[in-house]
């Protein structure tokens, strides 16, 4: 009998607890809501900065394609023949380096000596 | 005072009074649908506004299938909703930010949110549940926040989420359920 009380009770506190919200006194929104709506409106209708019309000429779309073309094959035939590319400089092998700095190579086959 | 049609024409016809006598008469309403989704008063100002605009703006669309109220509350619902998914992604990206961070700390923690409409006496527990409520899937919490802190009934909550009755019957059923689980523990 106690336990089925309990399981009855059990609801009706949730239910009541959920009914509170029903209490909640609704909020206001701050003072001159209406006037921060019609701000907010006049700035959605300020007139965007046009872009330009010549921008949508077709020489400039041409001009434009045809540059970005010409890169591309000239990275492209650039790249092709690696024989032709400049020989590395003489800092970027070790005996280079150490020359370049003047530092004195280390001999391990004389080291113990 | 305007009949309903009658607003709704002098709206499209970008009439200002007609509009303002839309926000004056429902502000209150579209802010508190918002803040209980929300849970944020200055989020909650945002969206308001941006409601409003956006019925501006949008009037022409208009069918007159629905009724204006619940069609603003399905311009409040889904606007909450969409900024309860950006805060939920820039929450992802601080945390995911914080992995390489020095300090390994997730930097984005949104206040507990204490509604300015609760009982001094209620004000803990209203805050519990507010937490639980915030942290329902969306449609349960749409549901369960129209229900209980609007007021509406369930055939108002199904034309503002274009869902049958008894798809609201279940959300709210599954909310509640979900609620008691979460709360079970802290109250």
């Amino acid at each position: 009998m106690k336990d089925t009380m309990k399981k009855d009770e059990k609801p009706d506190q949730w239910e009541a607890l959920f009914g509170k919200l029903r209490k909640v006194e609704p909020a206001e929104p701050k003072p001159f809501f209406y006037a921060r709506v019609q701000a907010r409106l006049a700035r959605r209708s300020e007139p965007q900065q046009p872009v330009p019309a010549w921008w949508f000429r077709p020489a400039y779309a041409v001009a434009g394609l045809a540059l970005l073309v010409l890169l591309n094959l000239a990275v492209a035939v650039g790249y092709q023949n690696p024989a032709d590319s400049p020989a590395p400089a003489e800092s970027e092998t070790y005996d280079g380096f150490l020359t370049e700095y003047q530092l004195l190579q280390y001999n391990w086959d004389t080291a113990d000596e | 005072m305007y009949s309903e049609p009658e607003l709704i024409e002098n709206l499209k016809r970008k009439d200002e009074k007609a509009f303002r006598y839309l926000v004056e008469t429902h502000q209150r309403q579209v802010y508190n649908t918002v803040l209980a989704l929300v849970q944020n008063a200055e989020e909650a100002e945002d969206v308001a506004q941006e409601v409003f605009v956006e019925v501006y703006e949008t009037i022409d669309r208009f069918r007159g299938e629905a009724a204006l109220r619940t069609w603003l509350y399905r311009i409040a619902t889904s606007n909450a909703l969409k900024v309860i998914q950006k805060r939920k992604a820039k929450k992802r990206f601080a945390f995911f930010t914080s992995l390489f961070g020095s300090d390994n700390q997730v930097n984005y923690h949104p206040p507990d949110f204490h509604h300015p409409g609760v009982a001094l006496e209620d004000r803990e527990q209203m805050q519990l549940l507010f937490g639980a409520i915030g942290r329902l899937p969306d449609k349960q919490k749409v549901a369960f926040t129209l229900h209980y802190l609007d007021g509406l009934s369930y055939q108002e909550i199904a034309d503002v989420q274009q869902l049958t009755v008894s798809a609201v019957e279940s959300l709210i059923h599954r909310a509640r359920q979900n609620l008691k689980k979460k709360l079970s523990g802290s109250l």
